[in-house]
């Protein structure tokens, strides 16, 4: 019977959609937050010809239980939809306004909606998971997120099943599900690189676009347009083709030079223009960024503390008024944001702050700090202890509370002695020249020294520490120091081309080193340029023979 | 002028006068290596340090170091200076006086070693024997920290006062072949030395006016043995000396220059990271 098993399927897809009636293209029935007045159901002709609704009956259906349709809405005698036309039966909150404004009062699913013709025919939609096959014609479509709708893609799609022609999408009253044309930003995806990018400093762009339509646009369709919005007035930062083909549901990253932005804080918007885009709405999207430094800085961070009092870093307000920290959060790498609390009044000019994981075991640690000054950060995103395979450790990041960048640290825990925090000085991230730390003071300066290098003590016991200080020549500078017996082994290497500043100083534990004579050698080179030092000191390490 | 454990070659004198060491002083001697190499712990010192070739020990500094003697009787006087590698702060002068009776060679000593806050002054004493087919030597040194101060009564104390007893063992195996092994520091108390001075074996080869030497020196603490290669050249009263060691690799060279009964001992090692060490020393008796 191979021509019966032939038509069977045949006849099993022209099951949905009524012929030469128009159809069921988009539901929307679940709006974020309150529904009312959102929702809306599209139908769409996509016949040569107009098509009267008069008589025609919308009813939702209740998935619960069998036979619960309820009337909706019914095509009066002056409702039509023109070739090709679309005719939309929604909320009064719904844009652009329906042909038909009805409080629907749709179910989220499993449910359904379903068209009944006045002669008989009828189209259903399903949407979840259905108990009754009543209310779904073939698998029923998906149950959609809130904020999206139930959309037919293509709009004329009718392949047998709701499961096969709806998909979720952002909802278009009144448009195309699948507009021939149609170009857009992904949302949320726009970066900007450097993300706090110093004045003068250039910074790049990058975002997400992505052809929506169905027809494949060629390399120099689509146009990207960047515009800032700094306080001293909009300024158009990119205009320029981009240069890769977006085939039908393509979607490609770029990454353009904006050059240098105007210092302070701005917003940037981003547009792409498409000749005949059918949905502009979707072609915008925007970020608040920051050139220059913010009004609150970073200036120490204790990310690995060993004595229980929690993770801390220290901020500073460089601004010229006082600061409500409660207006600003913390965060790390993550999403997270916490926000301050607990401390009290404004922060003043030049004057520091401490924000603390755990602010009564840092107050307990250290009981000389003014407990106005010291906040709780909730919820505290824990600062990772080792660097992964970029070389940092975590990011720090301030924000204001609308997400405004104030200042970002990547720090790097290599080379930091446990239970040391950095802290800035010397125009860079330092291990702190206190190791306990100056939580709300500013560093401590690093000792004078008469030479390039200098032991704290020449004679030292077994197993005791040692602490070693420099003053180089240079800003910043790769620092080894070694030690050597007095047969010229070297025996030991406290520190192996650590980053360091011009000034310094530096503990460092003898641990299991025999009892002798040795020699600390240090060298020395700065970090960008020619040129090298080396200074060597003899050590005593005081034992008994063994 | 005898020197034990004569071979051929730069160190060997006279020029050409190998021996063969009968069978029972050769066990005997190769017994005491052996006996040594199994008492030695990591030896420590470097207070009596001497500019000469580990392949051709001679003269009282030597024989207090590593306590291997040679055969030249008669009184000598050394006196040597070290600048451990360009240290100003750590410096070694050292004077010896050293004799030898008939078979017994024996050597006093003192020395001073860096700044008085983190120097030593020692004082040593060795005392052994020697023919021709090899000979041996214990040595004791006596360190004491310099801040301790002059007092006398200070050598008594507890802390900053350190001894060190060991000594080593030579004999001539033929055919210009000459085995040592020295442990300067078998047995250590008090304070501790400066440096450990593992146990330390050699062979040296010897034809006409040219030593070969190599040695290895047994690891110290948990790390690797040293190796030594060396090769010295003489001609009349002039010597020459090269010789190169690892951890890391290095070099040094030397020169020895002796007339009527004066010699004078200069030597440099480069250090890739610490720079020069220097030696000099000057002698009075002996021969270069």
């Amino acid at each position: 019977m191979p021509a019966g098993g032939t038509l069977l399927p045949v006849l099993a897809l022209a099951l949905c959609a009524p012929a030469a009636r128009p159809l069921i293209a988009e539901v929307f029935y679940d709006a974020v937050g309150d529904d009312t007045g959102w929702e809306f159901v599209e139908l769409f002709n996509p016949g040569p010809r107009a098509a009267s609704l008069a008589g025609l009956r919308l009813e939702a259906g209740d998935g619960s239980g069998p036979g619960r349709w309820t009337l909706r809405w019914t095509g009066g005698s002056g409702d039509s939809v023109a070739a090709g036309g679309r005719f939309v039966v929604g909320g009064a909150k719904v844009e652009p306004p329906p042909q038909a404004v009805v409080t629907l009062d749709l179910q989220n699913g499993p449910d359904a909606v379903r068209l009944v013709w006045p002669e008989g025919a009828v189209e259903v939609v399903g949407y979840g998971a259905h108990e009754f096959a009543e209310y779904s014609c073939g698998a029923p479509g998906p149950d959609v997120p809130a904020g999206q709708s139930l959309a037919r893609v293509p709009d004329d799609a009718d392949l047998g099943s709701n499961a096969l022609d709806f998909r979720p999408a952002a909802p278009s009253p009144g448009r195309a599900n699948r507009p021939a044309r149609d170009v857009a930003l992904i949302a949320g995806a726009l970066a900007l690189a450097p993300a706090q990018p110093a004045p003068g400093e250039p910074a790049r762009l990058a975002g997400l676009v992505t052809n929506r339509g169905a027809t494949p646009l060629p390399a120099g369709a689509v146009t990207l347009t960047v515009t800032a919005f700094p306080p001293a007035g909009e300024r158009v930062l990119l205009s320029r083709p981009l240069e890769r083909a977006l085939a039908p549901g393509d979607s490609a990253a770029f990454d353009e030079p904006l050059g240098a932005l105007d210092e302070g804080k701005q917003w940037l918007r981003a547009r792409v223009v498409l000749d005949g885009d059918e949905d502009p709405a979707n072609d915008r999207d925007s970020l608040l960024v920051r050139c220059g430094p913010g009004p609150l800085e970073l200036t120490e961070i204790q990310f690995h503390p060993a004595a229980g009092e929690g993770e801390w870093v220290e901020v500073r307000n460089r601004s010229l008024g006082p600061l409500d920290l409660t207006a600003f959060t913390l965060s790390d790498r993550g999403t997270s944001r916490g926000v301050p609390s607990l401390g009290a009044g404004a922060l003043e000019p030049e004057s520091l702050a401490v924000l603390a994981q755990d602010r009564d075991a840092l107050l307990a640690h250290y009981p000389a700090l003014d407990p106005r000054r010291v906040w709780r950060v909730s919820p505290w995103s824990s600062l990772n202890n080792s660097d992964d395979t970029t070389g940092n450790a975590d990011l720090v990041v301030l924000r204001e509370a609308d997400g405004t960048p104030c200042e970002q640290v990547a720090y790097s825990a290599a080379g930091v002695p446990a239970g040391v925090p950095l802290e800035w000085r010397d125009g860079g991230w330092w291990p702190a020249s206190d190791p306990a730390g100056t939580p709300l003071s500013p560093p401590r300066p690093p000792p004078a020294l008469a030479s390039r290098f200098a032991l704290g003590s020449r004679r030292l016991a077994v197993g005791a520490t040692g602490h070693m200080a420099w003053a180089l020549p240079w800003p910043r500078a790769r620092l080894t120091v070694e030690l050597y017996d007095l047969a010229g082994r070297r025996v030991a290497r406290p520190i192996v081309e650590a980053a360091v500043p011009a000034r310094g100083e530096r503990d460092w534990p003898l641990g299991s080193l025999a009892p002798g004579i040795y020699v600390v050698m240090m060298r020395a080179r700065p970090e960008s340029g020619s040129g090298s030092l080396s200074e060597s000191r003899a050590l005593r390490i005081e034992g008994a023979a063994r | 002028m005898r020197r034990a454990c004569v071979i051929t070659g730069a160190a060997a004198l006279p020029p050409g006068a190998a021996v063969v060491p009968g069978p029972v002083l050769l066990a005997r001697l190769i017994a005491g290596v052996a006996l040594v190499a199994l008492a030695a712990s990591h030896a420590r010192a470097q207070d009596f340090s001497p500019p000469a070739p580990a392949g051709t020990p001679a003269g009282p500094l030597a024989l207090i170091e590593r306590g291997l003697p040679d055969t030249i009787s008669g009184v000598r006087i050394e006196a040597a200076t070290v600048r451990w590698f360009g240290l100003p702060d750590l410096a070694t002068r050292a004077l010896a006086l050293g004799g030898g009776w008939r078979t017994v060679r024996g050597a006093v000593g003192i020395s001073q070693t860096g700044d008085p806050e983190l120097g030593w002054s020692a004082f040593g004493l060795a005392l052994g024997v020697a023919e021709r087919e090899g000979g041996a030597a214990l040595r004791v040194v006596v360190r004491r920290d310099r801040r301790l101060g002059p007092a006398l009564g200070s050598w008594r104390s507890s802390s900053g006062v350190g001894v060190e007893v060991g000594g080593g063992v030579c004999v001539a195996a033929g055919a210009g072949l000459r085995l040592w092994a020295s442990a300067p520091q078998v047995w250590a108390r008090g304070e501790s030395p400066p440096l450990e001075r593992p146990l330390e074996i050699g062979v040296a080869y010897g034809a006409h006016d040219a030593t070969l030497w190599l040695s290895r020196g047994a690891p110290a603490s948990d790390a690797a043995a040293d190796h030594e290669a060396g090769l010295a050249l003489r001609s009349g009263p002039l010597a020459l000396w090269a010789a190169a060691r690892d951890r890391p690799l290095r070099g040094g060279i030397g020169v020895a220059a002796g007339a009527r009964g004066l010699v004078v001992r200069a030597a440099v090692e480069s250090h890739p990271a610490l720079g020069e060490t220097v030696r000099l020393a000057l002698g009075l008796g002996g021969a270069p």
